[in-house]
């Protein structure tokens, strides 16, 4: 065992044994060495649950962006092969599924028969043939 | 046992059940007076040597717990006691991290495994918001730090020798000769010492 490694031992040690001294304290005795004016005693507890605030909210917004991180790698990856497809070949994708409807939900036959559909459209549309299983990551019918 | 009764699981057997994280936040928000004083007290002791204040402390056993899945806080364990706990890991982690990092050339051991927690929880893993290049101080310096704070005091020095050491309070009263009045009183300066002097990054 090295020193430092001694040393690890040693503090985690102490700061058990100290530790363990608190809760051998009555909370009226606890009060009185550490908190001991009712301003010390609020400023502490204010502190306290402000940092708990600050914890619960830094880990909300941690968990946001790693869902979105998550969420975002899946859609990339999906919507890379599909929609890097020429214009022309998404077009004829979509009007195949429009004169072809099969297990297409309406909503979805409704939207590929609709003309005016932009490149972000026949994107969306793509994806979501995509997401059903109707076409495969390539584009190909499934 | 009667016919059809079905065999009782023994106790260590059964599934331990793990409060949500929405149980957590509520139980934090909870917390009394008292416990947010006595945890703010816990978080400087375990603090020592770790390289992090004792507020990051307590707050980065808040968030591991309600980000990683593995640390989680058993329904049948008081919140302020799991939270303890959970520091004391990852202060461990954080000095054992730092026993691993030590510039090239010092040597080291893994045979000192620390003395277990309440929940047996292990030394924390995970990497941590502390900076390693300031984190590089000796562990040893930190209790020379500690003895040196009361060189003058000789009770204090050995309830923090003893204390280093494992002995029990009866232990260190006889090995110098103080009666209880004494050690009590020693314990307590030595316990309002190290919050003061040692609330930054837990080191000196």
């Amino acid at each position: 065992m090295n020193k430092d490694s001694d040393a690890r031992i040693k503090l985690d040690r102490l700061s058990e044994a100290l530790a363990k001294d608190l809760d051998a304290l009555s909370d009226g005795e606890l009060m009185e060495e550490i908190a001991a004016t009712d301003e010390g005693r609020q400023k502490t507890v204010s502190h306290m649950r402000s940092l708990i605030e600050e914890a619960i909210a830094t880990s909300g917004r941690r968990r946001l962006a790693k869902a979105r991180q998550a969420y975002d790698a899946i859609k990339g990856k999906a919507r890379a092969k599909v929609t890097d497809l020429p214009l022309d070949q998404k077009k004829a994708l979509v009007a195949h599924f429009a004169k072809d409807p099969q297990a297409l939900p309406e909503k979805l036959t409704m939207a590929a028969r609709n003309e005016a559909n932009s490149e972000a459209d026949l994107d969306s549309l793509l994806q979501d043939l995509l997401e059903l299983g109707v076409i495969d990551d390539e584009g190909n019918p499934r | 046992m009667g016919v059809g009764d079905k065999p009782q699981e023994p106790e260590n057997r059964r599934e331990r059940s793990f409060l949500k994280p929405d149980e957590f936040v509520a139980a934090l928000r909870a917390l009394s007076e008292t416990e947010l004083t006595r945890l703010q007290e816990k978080a400087k002791y375990r603090a020592l040597g770790s390289g992090m204040e004792g507020d990051d402390l307590f707050q980065e056993a808040i968030r591991r717990t309600l980000e990683e899945d593995e640390r989680r806080c058993p329904s049948d364990v008081r919140v302020p006691i799991y939270l303890d706990n959970a520091m004391r890991s990852i202060a461990d982690g954080e000095r054992r991290k730092y026993v691993r990092e030590r510039p090239a050339g010092a040597g080291q051991s893994d045979e000192d495994e620390p003395e277990s927690s309440l929940t047996n929880a292990l030394p924390d893993p995970a990497p941590s918001p502390s900076d390693t290049a300031l984190a590089r101080i000796e562990l040893r310096e930190v209790l020379e730090a500690l003895e040196q704070m009361f060189a003058d005091d000789p009770e204090a020095q050995a309830v923090i020798m003893g204390a280093g050491e494992g002995w029990s309070g009866d232990e260190i009263k006889d090995l110098s000769n103080m009666d209880d009045k004494h050690y009590v009183a020693a314990r307590k300066r030595v316990r309002r010492g190290l919050a003061k002097k040692f609330g930054i990054r837990g080191r000196p």
